[in-house]
C-alpha cells in the first residue's frame, strides 16, 4: 500500500534527518516504527503524508509510492482525499471548535470521494464523544481529545492511517481503550495502519511487523515476536535487563550502555 | 635535528629506563607540556614536571600497596593520560605493565590475565568492572583492582576496589616514606627486566604475551631518529587513539614522546576521534589500514554526494593525481609539480583539512597489509604515507619506507641497529637491540620464534635490488590447493579490496580445488550505489542479499581478478549477512580476521561455493 524507498530528507538545507530509509506497509497489516528521540520517525510520517515541506523539510533522494504512485507532485490534502490520514502528534484538534464541528470539519475528506460522512459510527466507538459533542474541544480531557482525533480519522474513512504516537500523555487505562481501538479499525474496517510509538511492549502487542530506527535510517526489522525475542531490542527497548533479574534500585542502573549491534 | 644538550634521552645512546628518561626531561625543561588530555571538551595540559612527580606519587602508592620488583600489573582501559601515568608508575615500582584491550570479552580477559600472572589490575570503568565480577572465582591470583572512572561504582568492595584519584592522594601522602625505595628501584633497573608485556594479536591461537624488556624500549626510541628525524620537530603532536595495549601505539605514543620530547595527546574517548583529530592537528599520524579504508570510503562518499559541480572538479583533480602517480615525486617534471600545485590549492589541501590530516609531515600504516590504490590515493592528495613494518616481537616498526615511499619494496629499509635477512624458506629472519626477549611461561614458542638470537617472523618476504624488502605473505597462511599451487591470500585479497565496495575479503583454497571468498561489503559506499540505482534496502542484512547487489560484487571480482594470475583468481563469493566482530571471536581485537574461527562459523557457506561450482 505504501512502500517508502531510500528517502533522504534534509530540514534548512543543513539538518539530515532521513539517511536512506525505505520501509513497506502492504494493504491491511499493523505496521510499527520503533525508535529513540530524534531518531526520525516523526520524519518519516511527515514526509509519507507530504506534511514535511511546510517544515522546510526536503527529500533530497528517494521517492513515497503510495497505491503504486508517487507522492511527490501530490498535495497533502489531495492525499487525503486519496485515502492517507495523519492523524499527528498531540492531536492537533480544532480547539475552539466543539467536538461535532471537529468531526463536520474533517468531511472535507470526503469531497469528491461520494462517500457520506458517518457520525454515528464514530459515536458508537467513542460514546464519550457523543455525551460531549456540543461541548469545545479545547475542554475535552488528554484521551477524549486523542478519541476525537481517532474520530476525525473515520469520518474521513481512509484506507490507511499514520499515527504519531497515540500513546503520548496518557492514563495507562485509556492508552488500552486506544489500542483496542486501534485493533477495531484494522479488524473491522480493514484500514492499513503504520504506527509510531515509543512503547515497544505496546506496539509489539499489536502490531504484524516492525521497524527500528536510530539516525534516520533503519537497524532492524522483523515480526514482532523475532524482535521481542532479539537480546538488543530486549535491553534498549523492553528495559529488560539481559539476565533477565530483576534491577531492585537506581543505584543498579549501569552508567555505560552495552554496544548496540543490531544483527537481523 | 639540533637539540639542546641539557636534555638527555635516547639519542644519546646510553642506556636508561623510561623513568630516568621522564626525570630528565622534566629537569632540563620542567614547564614543557608532556601530555594534554582533553575532558568535556577542554584540553587539560601536564608538563614533563607533572608527569616525573605524579608517577614517583603513584608509585609510592603502589609500594604501600604490595606491588614488588617483578609483579604484573595490567592496565585494561582505552587510551587516557592515566594509561601513561600509570604505565611510568608501574615501571618506577620496578614492577611490569600488562596492557589489555579494553574491547575483549570476559572470557579473552581471563585468558589475558591468567597468561600474564596479572595480581593488580588498573581498570577503566564500571563496564571493565563488569567484565571482572562475572570472572569471580576464575582469577585466583588476581588481588587488587583500581579503576580509572569510579562512576557507580561508590561502595563497591570487590578486590579491595579503589579509584584512581584515592591511590594517587595516598601515594602524596606515602611519598616522602618511599621515595629511597623507589629511586632505588629505579636504579635497580636493569636493560633485560621485562618493562611490558604485550599480547600478540591471536590471529591464529590464543594471544601469547610477548616480553619487552627496557633494553627493548631503549633502543625502539633509538631507531625514532633514524625513521623521522629532521622531519618532526621537538614539541610535535601525535594524538593517540589506537589501543595502547598495542605495540604499534605504544611505539608512537609512549616511545616518541621520550625520545623526540613529542606532546602525547588524548582525545575525549574513542567516539570523538574525528573532531579531536582536527583539533590536536597531529603532526605525525599513525592509522592500519582500515583507519585509511574507512577515510578515503568517508571521503568518496562526500564526493559523490556533494553538488555536480564540487563532484566533477574534485573528480578531476582526484585523476590528475592518479596520472602523475605513475613517476616517482621526486622526479616530476615541472609541468607535474605546476599541475599538482594547482590542485593542491584548490582541492588536495582541502581534502587534508577534512581528514583532520592537514599538518601531517608523515602518516604512517602499519600492522595490516594495505592496498597500493589506497596508498597512491593518499600520496595524490598530499599525505605522505609510509608503509612500516614490525611486530610485537620487534617492539614495533622494524622497517620502513623513505619518503612519499620512493623504493622499491612495500616496507623499505632496516635502520642501522637491525639487522634483516630472508632465510632459504623466504622467510623475513631480523637480529637487533629491538628483538623481544621472549614470551611469558612459554618456552617451546619462544624456542621455535628466537634461535640463534635470530627472530624467525614468519612473514614471508622479498629482497629488492635496491636494499628494501616487501612483505609477501604471513608464512602459515600460504595455502596450498588440491592441484598444488602455493597461494598468498593477502595478496588475493587486498588485490579485492582495493574496491571500495568490498570491506572484507577472505579467500580459501586450502586443499580446495580453486580459491572462492567470503565478502563482507562495505556498508557506506555500497548504500550509496544502492539509492543511485534506486534499490530498496532497509539493513545490512537486506543489502547484502539484494541480486543487484550480488551481481555487482561478482562484476567488481571479475575485474580485479584480471589483475592475478589464472590460479590466483577468485571463481566464486558468497557475501556476508552480518559484518565481522571482536564479540563473535571472528576478528582479533585489531580486526584482523582469525581464519580458523572463520572456517568454523562458516563451513556450511564455504562448503557450499565448492559444490554448487562442481
Amino acid at each position: 500500500m505504501l512502500s517508502v524507498e531510500n528517502i533522504d530528507v534534509v530540514y534548512h538545507h543543513t539538518v539530515q534527518a532521513l539517511r536512506g530509509l525505505s520501509l513497506e506497509v502492504q494493504k491491511g497489516k499493523i505496521i510499527a516504527l520503533l525508535g529513540s528521540n530524534g531518531a526520525g520517525k516523526t520524519t518519516t510520517l511527515k514526509t509519507a503524508s507530504n506534511l514535511v515541506q511546510l517544515e522546510n523539510g526536503h527529500v533530497r533522494e528517494g521517492r513515497v509510492m503510495f497505491k503504486g504512485q508517487n507522492i511527490a507532485r501530490l498535495s497533502a490534502d489531495a492525499l487525503v482525499h486519496k485515502g492517507l490520514f495523519h492523524i499527528r502528534e498531540g492531536r492537533r484538534i480544532f480547539s475552539e471548535l466543539t467536538v461535532e464541528d471537529n468531526l463536520m470539519a474533517a468531511s472535507y475528506a470526503l469531497k469528491g470521494r461520494a462517500l457520506r460522512p458517518d457520525y454515528d459510527k464514530v459515536y458508537a466507538f467513542f460514546p464519550r464523544l457523543k455525551e460531549r459533542r456540543k461541548q469545545v474541544a479545547g475542554y475535552l480531557s488528554g484521551g477524549e481529545q486523542q478519541m476525537l482525533a481517532f474520530g476525525r480519522a473515520m469520518v474521513a474513512q481512509p484506507e490507511m492511517i499514520l499515527m504519531d504516537e497515540p500513546s503520548l500523555g496518557l492514563a495507562p487505562k485509556i492508552i488500552t481503550e486506544i489500542f483496542d481501538t486501534i485493533r477495531r479499525l484494522n479488524t473491522e474496517d480493514g484500514i492499513t495502519i503504520l504506527l509510531v510509538e515509543q512503547n515497544a511492549h505496546l506496539a509489539f502487542s499489536i502490531a504484524d511487523y516492525s521497524y527500528i530506527m536510530e539516525s534516520g535510517q533503519i537497524v532492524m526489522e522483523g515480526s514482532s515476536d523475532k524482535l521481542r525475542s532479539d537480546p538488543d531490542v530486549r535491553s534498549f527497548y523492553l528495559g529488560v535487563a539481559e539476565e533477565g533479574d530483576e534491577r531492585e534500585s537506581f543505584r543498579d542502573v549501569k552508567h555505560y550502555k552495552r554496544r548496540k549491534r543490531w544483527l537481523s | 635535528m639540533a637539540r639542546s644538550n641539557s636534555i638527555q634521552n635516547y639519542s644519546d645512546g646510553v642506556f636508561k629506563t623510561a623513568n630516568t628518561v621522564v626525570h630528565n626531561l622534566a629537569r632540563a625543561n620542567p614547564d614543557r607540556v608532556a601530555i594534554r588530555q582533553k575532558r568535556f571538551g577542554i584540553w587539560n595540559e601536564y608538563s614533563w614536571a607533572d608527569v616525573d612527580r605524579l608517577t614517583k606519587e603513584l608509585a609510592a602508592a603502589l609500594v604501600e600497596l604490595g606491588v614488588k620488583q617483578g609483579s604484573k600489573v595490567g592496565i585494561l582501559s582505552e587510551n587516557r593520560c592515566e594509561w601513561v601515568m600509570s604505565q611510568f608508575a608501574i615501571q618506577a615500582a620496578g614492577a611490569t605493565v600488562v596492557g589489555m584491550y579494553p574491547t575483549s570479552p570476559s572470557v579473552e580477559i581471563e585468558h589475558l590475565v591468567g597468561a600474564s600472572d596479572t595480581e593488580f589490575l588498573f581498570i577503566e570503568d564500571q563496564e571493565q568492572f563488569d567484565k571482572i565480577v562475572a570472572l569471580d572465582g576464575q582469577l585466583p591470583i588476581l588481588k587488587k583492582l583500581v579503576v580509572f572512572d569510579p562512576k557507580g561504582l561508590q561502595g563497591e568492595s570487590f578486590l579491595e576496589l579503589q579509584s584512581y584519584a584515592d591511590l594517587a592522594k595516598k601515594g602524596r601522602e606515602l611519598f616522602p616514606i618511599h621515595a629511597a625505595e623507589i629511586e632505588e628501584r629505579i636504579g635497580a633497573t636493569k636493560a633485560k627486566d621485562t618493562a611490558l608485556m604485550v599480547f600478540t594479536s591471536g590471529s591464529t591461537g590464543a594471544p601469547k604475551p610477548a616480553q619487552i624488556s627496557h633494553g627493548n624500549y631503549f633502543a625502539a626510541g633509538k631507531l625514532i631518529d633514524d625513521f623521522f628525524g629532521g622531519h618532526v620537530l621537538q614539541g610535535s603532536n601525535i594524538l593517540s587513539y589506537l589501543p595502547l595495549c598495542h605495540i604499534a601505539e605504544q611505539d608512537m605514543t609512549v616511545v616518541n614522546a621520550l625520545a623526540a620530547n613529542h606532546i602525547m595527546n588524548f582525545g575525549e574517548s574513542l567516539r570523538t576521534i574525528t573532531l579531536d583529530l582536527r583539533d590536536a592537528a597531529p603532526d605525525l599520524f599513525f592509522g592500519v589500514p582500515r583507519i585509511w579504508e574507512k577515510m578515503h570510503a568517508g571521503l568518496m562518499v562526500q564526493v559523490k554526494t556533494a553538488h555536480p559541480i564540487q563532484t566533477w572538479v574534485t573528480e578531476m583533480a582526484l585523476n590528475s593525481a592518479e596520472k602523475r602517480a605513475q613517476t616517482p615525486r621526486s622526479k616530476w617534471s615541472f609541468w607535474q609539480r605546476a599541475r599538482n600545485q594547482f590542485w593542491d590549492v584548490l582541492i588536495y589541501r582541502h581534502l587534508r583539512s577534512f581528514l583532520g590530516l592537514g599538518h601531517v609531515k608523515i602518516a604512517i600504516t602499519a600492522a595490516a597489509p594495505i592496498s597500493l590504490d589506497l596508498l597512491t590515493f593518499f600520496r595524490g592528495i598530499g599525505v605522505n604515507i609510509c608503509e612500516i613494518w614490525g611486530m610485537t616481537e620487534t617492539t614495533g616498526a622494524a622497517c620502513m619506507q623513505p619518503d612519499w615511499g620512493e623504493c622499491e619494496g612495500r616496507v623499505g629499509f632496516f635502520p642501522d641497529g637491525v639487522v634483516a635477512k630472508i632465510a632459504n624458506d623466504g622467510e623475513l629472519l631480523v637480529k637487533g637491540d629491538i628483538v623481544f626477549k621472549g614470551y611469558y611461561r612459554n618456552p617451546e614458542a619462544t624456542a621455535s620464534t628466537l634461535v640463534d638470537g635470530w627472530l624467525h617472523t614468519g612473514d614471508i618476504a622479498a629482497h629488492h635490488p635496491d636494499g628494501s624488502f616487501s612483505i609477501v605473505d604471513r608464512k602459515k597462511d600460504v595455502m596450498i590447493t588440491s592441484a598444488g599451487k602455493n597461494l598468498t591470500p593477502s595478496l588475493i585479497e587486498n588485490t579485492m579490496k582495493a574496491s571500495h565496495f568490498i570491506k572484507e575479503c577472505i579467500v580459501f583454497a586450502d586443499r580446495r580445488p580453486y580459491p572462492t571468498a567470503l565478502v563482507q561489503i562495505d556498508f557506506e559506499t555500497m548504500r550509496v550505489w544502492a539509492e543511485k540505482a534506486g534499490i530498496t534496502y532497509t539493513t545490512f542484512r537486506s543489502l547484502a542479499e539484494n541480486p543487484a547487489v550480488v551481481k555487482l560484487i561478482d562484476q567488481e571480482i571479475e575485474r580485479l581478478n584480471q589483475r592475478l594470475a589464472r590460479v590466483e583468481q577468485i571463481k566464486k563469493v558468497k557475501l556476508l549477512t552480518k559484518e565481522l566482530d571482536h564479540d563473535d571471536g571472528e576478528v582479533t581485537a585489531t580486526l584482523k580476521v582469525r581464519r580458523a574461527k572463520i572456517n568454523e562459523a562458516y563451513a556450511v557457506e564455504i562448503d557450499a561455493l565448492y559444490q554448487e561450482h562442481a
